[in-house]
């Protein structure tokens, strides 16, 4: 598969802070890559080095066929972590204005602000200065701002924060319609369900080294199973049952324990659930817990998340 | 269209449709305008004042100072008449009214305006009178005493029939003079009639020792005959105001540029906060280069810059080919026979990139006010010396001091305009000129780098960690 960018033992310092440790993998083309970790994993700092705003301290990024990414700045589109437009500036003049700054003429930049406002339900709203519009849709302002060239690639740096959850909607949909037209997203976060419905990649940073590379369902596959009981049985009950791990337990609102058991790769659960049975404890429910993202991003990324 | 231009258009787009940058345009002229016009407007629309002498002395003094009075508002007349024939006509028409006005007085000096400017004769008013004088009341003039006159000027001066009494008592050179008044400050009259009384006693002091009044009047107009003359004046001898007029232009030029370079670089910082504070610059970063994004900002500022100082010299110069022709053909010709228009502009164009790079690259350090601040203070107290000096370049723009301060490249946008006009040594004009030229480019070299750390930089600056940010950039 052709990759849209490739890292190659990057690294970044600023003095003696170690930013980024030695990272290389590749963004596939045509494709959605979550690039995943907790706040302070490197993650900007990554995204800045590709996007050329930063030197790199060591190693090397090669971004749509170019060493450097400032060469191919008109076919890339960005949104950075803290949102900013001029304020006083109606949205179709500002999106005409960055897309001209990547090389789209400005009457062509006027005419597709107006389309792409229209579709995402903002046409009311495209003479009106910027400052007047809500939170949300000031962001959409801006990601079809990033958008309005029609990038080869497209980086979006916590593209969910501050969005709330009809606007995080609409967003999940926006990256699948690029990526949909043969654009190739990286997008940052630290929220991993949207990676989960999202991501056909992704890449795992904790510490400032990258800690897993891969396609989600190999990601959760770091976590481990679990069984979950839950009833009026105690913890030493559960941690007696064959074929379980460490067992953590939690007090349920309306009374009992709820108990989640680690299950080795060796263990599928029946055999504790059999002697559960045969022990005549009082469960109320149990679930076999296949591993979220989430979990594994926990599991992964230790202490630091 | 290329980003820098796309990016200088956004700049110059975004001030001009404001209404704060029409009414800053609309500002400054008129804060002038008024300042100059304020205490003529106040001359001309004040009430003259009314005043009525007493005089206790039996020497007569009253009336004679009565007639001094009105002769002294006679001479302001006069000079108003000189001052119009002056910005109408040029100094020729003023020296002609002058002598007109020696041999036949208000009349003659009017016809004389006439023969230069018709319509600026027919135009002339003379100033209103400062002072009426009216006859004192019949108790104050009955009054025996200073005591029993002030009572009765108290009682008119508070019941506003008159604004102010004088009353005169004692002889010859003890001469006592009271003056009631409903003014608590009245500074102008009362040195008025101070100069009129002192006068008159002078007069008389002399005439009790024996001086005649011819031969003190004779020896009152006794000036001598004086000739101000220098190898530079046009005429190669003789100094005119034209002679003296490019320094002024000089001063004022550099006064114009000093303020016109640092409200540019000022809207430049302060559009580069706003950029920075609302995270735009990262967005900037990712689609244009460091040298588009500062060299578009600092282009699209320079186009306001001229447009303001444009719609000012435009302005300006409508006024004066209406009100003072004399003085606009005088001005044309200091500002392009001697080239100076051009000196101008190359100065202009050096201070404006030095400061206005310089705050770019500073401005991208501070997400608000306060932190451009702390850096830019001790600049900003560098930029308040050469205005202090540029002053000095009218009377002696060959001054040591100025000589060197000129060298120093902050001040020579700002120093070798105010003094181009008295023509300094080559050596200085074209050695600060250079060196002006190779500062510009190694503060854009500077401020460029500033900026692209700047910009991704976070947290408060000072101006130890921002030198050291800079330095330190290049490791990566």
């Amino acid at each position: 598969m052709v990759s849209a960018v490739n890292l190659e033992g990057v690294s970044k310092t600023y003095d003696d802070f170690h930013a980024v440790r030695d990272v290389s993998f590749e963004v596939p083309s045509g494709r959605i890559t979550g690039f995943l970790g907790p706040n302070g994993a490197g993650k900007t700092s990554t995204i800045r080095m590709i996007l050329g705003l930063l030197p790199v301290s060591a190693g090397e990024i090669t971004v749509l066929g170019a060493r450097d990414a400032t060469k191919v700045h008109e076919r890339i589109g960005f949104l950075p972590e803290e949102r900013g437009l001029y304020k006083r500036m109606t949205p179709i003049d500002a999106i005409a204005f960055f897309a001209g700054l990547k090389g789209v003429p400005e009457a062509e930049g006027r005419r597709r602000a107006k389309a792409m406002l229209e579709a995402q339900g903002l046409g009311f709203a495209m003479k009106r200065p910027i400052k007047d519009l809500s939170k949300g849709m000031a962001q959409k302002v801006q990601l079809i701002s990033a958008l309005a060239h029609e990038p080869e690639l497209v980086v979006l740096d916590e593209p969910f924060s501050g969005l709330d959850p009809v606007n995080q909607q609409a967003l999940e949909t926006m990256i699948r319609e690029i990526a949909a037209r043969g654009a190739t997203v990286l997008f940052s976060t630290h929220v991993m369900q949207h990676a989960e419905r999202l991501c056909d990649k992704v890449v795992l940073m904790a510490r400032g080294r990258k800690v897993f590379d891969g396609d989600v369902a190999t990601a959760r596959c770091a976590a481990p199973r679990a069984l979950v009981l839950e009833g009026d049985l105690l913890a030493e009950q559960v941690m007696a049952l064959p074929g379980l791990g460490a067992v953590t337990s939690e007090p349920l609102p309306d009374g009992g324990w709820r108990h989640v058991a680690v299950l080795p790769e060796t263990s599928a659960g029946q055999d504790a659930l059999k002697a559960a049975f045969a022990r005549d404890l009082a469960l109320r429910r149990f679930e076999l817990k296949e591993p979220s993202l989430h979990d594994a991003f926990i599991v992964l990324t230790g202490d630091q998340a | 269209m290329s980003r820098l231009l796309r990016i200088a258009r956004r700049e110059y787009l975004a001030y001009v449709r404001t209404i704060g940058f029409w009414l800053s345009i609309v500002a400054l002229p008129l804060v002038i305008g008024v300042s100059a016009t304020a205490p003529l407007m106040m001359m001309k629309t004040a009430k003259p004042e009314r005043l009525a002498i007493v005089d206790l002395t039996g020497q007569n003094l009253g009336p004679a100072v009565a007639g001094a009075v009105v002769e002294d508002q006679n001479r302001a007349s006069a000079r108003a008449l000189r001052a119009a024939a002056l910005s109408a006509a040029g100094p020729k028409a003023q020296e002609a009214v002058g002598k007109a006005q020696a041999k036949g007085g208000e009349a003659a000096g009017r016809e004389a305006l006439a023969g230069f400017n018709p319509a600026a004769a027919a135009r002339f008013k003379p100033p209103r009178a400062k002072v009426i004088i009216l006859p004192a009341s019949p108790e104050a003039q009955a009054a025996a005493t200073p005591r029993e006159a002030g009572l009765v000027a108290r009682r008119d001066v508070a019941d506003k029939r008159l604004d102010s009494v004088l009353i005169l008592s004692g002889r010859d050179d003890a001469i006592v003079m009271d003056l009631w008044s409903r003014n608590l400050g009245a500074p102008v009259l009362e040195n008025d009639l101070r100069q009129a009384v002192g006068g008159l006693m002078r007069e008389r002091a002399l005439a009790r020792a024996g001086v005649s009044a011819q031969v003190l009047k004779a020896a009152d107009g006794l000036k001598p005959a004086f000739n101000s003359l220098s190898p530079k004046a046009a005429s190669g001898e003789k100094v005119s105001l034209r002679d003296r007029l490019p320094a002024i232009v000089g001063f004022a030029a550099g006064m114009l540029l000093w303020s016109m370079v640092l409200t540019g670089a000022s809207i430049l910082l302060n559009s580069v906060i706003e950029e920075k504070s609302s995270k735009i610059l990262e967005v900037l970063l990712s689609s244009a280069s460091v040298p588009e994004i500062m060299g578009g900002k600092i282009l699209g500022v320079a186009g306001l810059t001229l447009t303001v100082l444009g719609i000012w010299a435009m302005v300006g110069w409508l006024a004066l080919i209406n009100f003072a022709p004399g003085l606009a053909g005088d001005l044309a010709a200091v500002l392009l026979g001697k080239g100076l228009v051009f000196y101008f502009g190359a100065y202009l164009v050096g201070g404006y990139l030095m400061y206005a790079a310089l705050f770019a690259g500073i401005g991208a350090f501070c997400e608000s006010q306060r932190d451009a601040q702390t850096l830019l203070g001790p600049i900003m107290m560098v930029m308040t010396i050469p205005v202090v000096f540029m002053s000095q370049a009218i009377r002696s723009p060959d001054a040591p001091i100025l000589g060197a301060l000129s060298w120093f490249p902050p001040f020579t946008p700002f120093l070798m305009p105010a003094r181009i006009a008295s023509d300094p040594p080559l050596v200085q004009v074209v050695g600060t000129t250079v060196l002006m030229a190779v500062t510009v480019a190694a503060i854009i070299a500077f401020s460029t780098r500033a900026f692209h750390v700047g910009a991704l930089a976070t947290g408060k600056v000072n101006l130890k960690t921002l030198v050291g940010l800079i330095v330190r950039k290049q490791a990566g």
